[in-house]
């Protein structure tokens, strides 16, 4: 009962978040300002894999589960997690590195702060100290 | 007595019991060298797979350090690659890098922990939840690559550690260090890997001794003994102890390329197996001991029964002498050959030994028969040398005597003749004695008529004067005494020519009737200077007849016997001779007071030149002539003495002549 309780918060918290807008955050020392949406579908499809000072793209994704991945996913590449989650894997096989993934804001903050080339999205409510905010998606 | 000499006792007695030695002893040999040869192919066949398994089990050591550091390099590289490391990059904001750490040490059961420090060396995440402002120590600061850090204690708490360190790259940019990750090994671990009796050391010069669990050894002197080995050597020589022991390093381009394993087994451990192999050997021999040797038992009996049986025959043989018993055969053997072979002895023995009773009784007979042959010959010959002595004696006998008689004889005649010239003078003046006593007398008277006669005084007193002159009163008495003793020594003149005459008899060759008396007295009267004063001589005459006889060969004997008898009279003493008749026997017996004649002469004293008189006082023929006489007479004399006492001669001669006649004697 306890759980079930706990189970309905969270569902009703979910759908109030929903409401908010994704960040899309980058490494000080990337030199672009902000990028276009297809830019940053290009990199989270390892296409584009240096920004503009030959600075190799790190492209940090949250983890499948996460509603910022959800938002994301449909918010850049209107697919579901389910099928970018394939097309990563499928990169595996191409010798491509998927982006890497982290499981909190936090956590993604803290690795674009400190790898160089690094770009992210968090919640647009999330602290972002130190970090570029290259684009908004709402 | 020792058990030793017991037992050789026990042993010589005893065939049977030599052969149960003798196999004994053989199999306990046998047995023994069996055993020396096993003990010793079993000690170093232990040696060798002691050595075996030395070799295996450092090998085994160290492969097994190998794979753990192998292993763990493997994993720490796999984890250093895991896009969780990304994290260390975000500081591990979400925890995500410690749970993994937490996580992969429980999975992989790491004895050890991980560490995991960022780029600018702060640990981040650690699997023992390590604060996190510790920064990375310079010794786990890695290379290029992973790092192995040999022991050393660690920086964190102290503890004796070995750790491998490796850089943390980012997944998407290989170049790009995210940070460093450490897993550390507990040296427990190690040694609990090395386990009893092994030793870790890391080469080169010199050694160092990394760990050791040789219990009791010195590490340098373990460094030193190691430095002396030679290859090939298994033996190491470890103080008083030597121990078996292999070394098994690692080569280059290993991890661990410098550690070396050294594991030891102590030589108890092997005394211990050949111990037990060795009583193992000794209990074999004990368990087949008791049953051989009643077999060996069985069997010696079995083989000296046939002996034994030939030992009872043969000392039954002996016991009793029956060699009549045979013994039958037992086996077809050697012994069977020998009691056969014995049989045919005791058979052969048997007639021998009734051959040899058949000649030993007919020798007996026959030494009896020589015994008797002998004992006769030799009483012959006794006989004949007896009478060969006692005839030479007579001879020499009756050669003396004749001489002596013949001396005699001739000194009777001499002194027959003597006395036969002197009787006519002797008689002259015998005869003239009476006359010259008359013609005195009757001068005395005249004198005396003529003294009374007148006649003038002057005429007178001359007359008286020469009477007186004269002395003729002791002339009358002394004339008259004078005549007397003449006529007195002319009688015993005569009475001394007429036993002269009779006892010379000068009819020796003749028989006579003869008074014995008479002999008797004619002897005495010419010993009568010898008997003198001091001898009294007493007479007992009764028998008074004349028997027929040799007077003068008799007087001879009677004079030998009285003189003795003088002689044997020291001083005052009495010769007593008498006669008697007994039937037909004319007995003289002569008896003195005189000293006696000892026992041990009494018997020899007949012997001819038997005398105890000194050298030519007598010729010690006179007993031996005299008792020839007698005999000749076909009469006996006998002796009677007792020393001290007197002696008594007794002669017996027949009456009426000699009983048997003696012809020539």
């Amino acid at each position: 009962m306890r759980s079930l309780f706990l189970l309905v918060c969270c569902l009703g918290l979910a759908r109030f978040a929903l409401a908010d807008g994704l960040l899309v955050i980058a490494n000080g020392k990337v030199p672009e300002a902000q990028i276009s949406l297809e830019e940053l579908m290009n990199i989270y499809r390892i296409r584009k894999v240096t920004w503009s000072n030959a600075l190799a793209i790190v492209p940090v994704n949250r983890e499948a589960s996460s509603r910022e991945r959800q938002q994301f996913s449909e918010m850049v590449f209107d697919r579901s997690t389910m099928e970018l989650a394939d097309y990563w894997n499928r990169l595996r096989f191409q010798g491509k590195i998927p982006p890497v993934v982290q499981n909190s804001d936090q956590s993604v903050v803290g690795f674009v702060r400190n790898i160089p080339g690094a770009i992210g999205y968090i919640n647009d409510t999330s602290e972002h100290a130190g970090v570029k905010v290259l684009l908004r998606l709402e | 007595m020792s058990i030793f000499s017991r037992l050789n006792d026990w042993v010589a007695k005893n065939i049977s019991h030599k052969l149960l030695v003798a196999f004994f002893l053989v199999f306990f040999g046998t047995y023994l060298a069996t055993a020396l040869v096993v003990l010793t192919a079993v000690r170093s066949s232990v040696v060798g797979a002691e050595h075996d398994a030395l070799e295996q089990m450092a090998s085994f050591k160290l492969n097994s350090l190998n794979t753990h550091f192998d292993q763990l390099r493997t994993d720490l590289h796999a984890w250093s690659k895991l896009d969780v490391m990304n994290d260390l990059a975000s500081g591990d904001v979400d925890q995500r890098v410690a749970r993994a750490l937490e996580d992969m040490k429980a999975d992989y059961a790491l004895k050890g922990d991980l560490y995991a420090f960022n780029a600018a060396g702060q640990l981040i995440a650690s699997s023992d939840n390590r604060r996190r402002n510790t920064l990375l120590p310079a010794a786990w600061r890695p290379g290029k690559a992973i790092t192995f850090v040999d022991k050393h204690a660690s920086p964190l708490d102290g503890s004796p550690i070995a750790a491998l360190s490796t850089p943390v790259y980012s997944s998407f940019a290989k170049d790009l260090q995210l940070g460093t990750l450490v897993v550390t090994y507990p040296w427990s671990a190690v040694r609990e890997t090395l386990s009893e009796q092994a030793m870790l050391l890391r080469t080169g010069t010199p050694p160092v001794i990394l760990e050791s669990t040789l219990r009791g050894v010195g590490g340098e002197s373990v460094i030193e003994a190691l430095g002396r080995t030679k290859p090939g050597d298994v033996w190491l020589q470890l103080g008083p102890t030597r121990y078996l022991a292999h070394a098994v390093a690692n080569g280059s381009g290993r991890l661990l390329a410098d550690w070396e394993v050294v594991v030891f087994r102590s030589p108890t451990y092997l005394n211990h197996t050949l111990s037990v192999v060795a009583w193992e050997l000794a209990a074999l021999c004990a368990v087949i001991t008791l049953p051989l040797i009643m077999v060996i038992r069985w069997l010696a009996n079995r083989l000296t029964a046939p002996l034994r049986d030939l030992t009872g025959f043969v000392a039954g043989i002996t016991g009793t002498g029956d060699l009549s018993q045979r013994l039958a055969p037992t086996s077809r053997d050697e012994l069977g050959t020998l009691t056969t072979a014995f049989n045919h002895m005791a058979g052969r023995l048997d007639a021998a030994a009734q051959e040899r009773e058949r000649f030993v009784r007919e020798l007996e007979f026959s030494a009896q028969e020589l015994e008797k042959k002998v004992q006769a010959r030799t009483r012959e010959l006794t006989a004949a040398n007896a009478e060969q002595a006692r005839i030479l004696a007579e001879l020499q006998s009756a050669q003396s005597q004749l001489i002596q008689q013949e001396k005699l004889a001739s000194l009777g005649q001499l002194v027959a003749g003597v006395a036969h010239e002197l009787n006519n003078p002797i008689g002259f003046i015998y005869a003239n004695f009476p006359h010259l006593e008359e013609y005195v007398r009757t001068l005395l008277d005249v004198l005396d008529g003529m003294r009374q006669l007148p006649m003038s005084d002057e005429a007178r007193a001359e007359l008286e004067r020469r009477l007186e002159e004269a002395d003729i009163d002791y002339l009358r008495g002394d004339l008259l005494k004078i005549i007397r003793s003449g006529q007195s020594g002319a009688t015993r003149i005569k009475d001394i020519i007429s036993s002269l005459r009779s006892f010379s008899r000068l009819d020796e060759a003749v028989e006579k009737n003869a008074r014995l008396e008479d002999g008797l007295d004619d002897t005495l009267a010419l010993l009568r200077h010898h008997l003198q004063k001091r001898i009294e001589v007493v007479k007992d005459y009764r028998l008074n007849t004349a028997i027929l006889c040799h007077p003068g060969q008799l007087n001879q004997v009677f004079m030998n016997i009285l003189y003795n008898a003088i002689q044997a009279i020291e001083g005052l003493g009495t010769v007593t001779v008498s006669t008697r008749r007994e039937e037909g026997w004319a007995v003289v017996a002569i008896a003195d007071s005189g000293c006696g004649i000892p026992a041990e002469t009494l018997g020899r004293i007949f012997d001819p030149f038997f005398t105890t008189k000194k050298v030519g006082e007598g010729t010690g023929l006179g007993l031996s002539i005299s008792y020839g006489i007698v005999q000749n007479h076909g009469g006996r004399i006998e002796v009677d003495s007792a020393p001290g006492k007197g002696t008594t001669f007794t002669i017996r001669l027949p009456i009426d002549g000699k009983p048997a006649s003696q012809p020539g004697s």
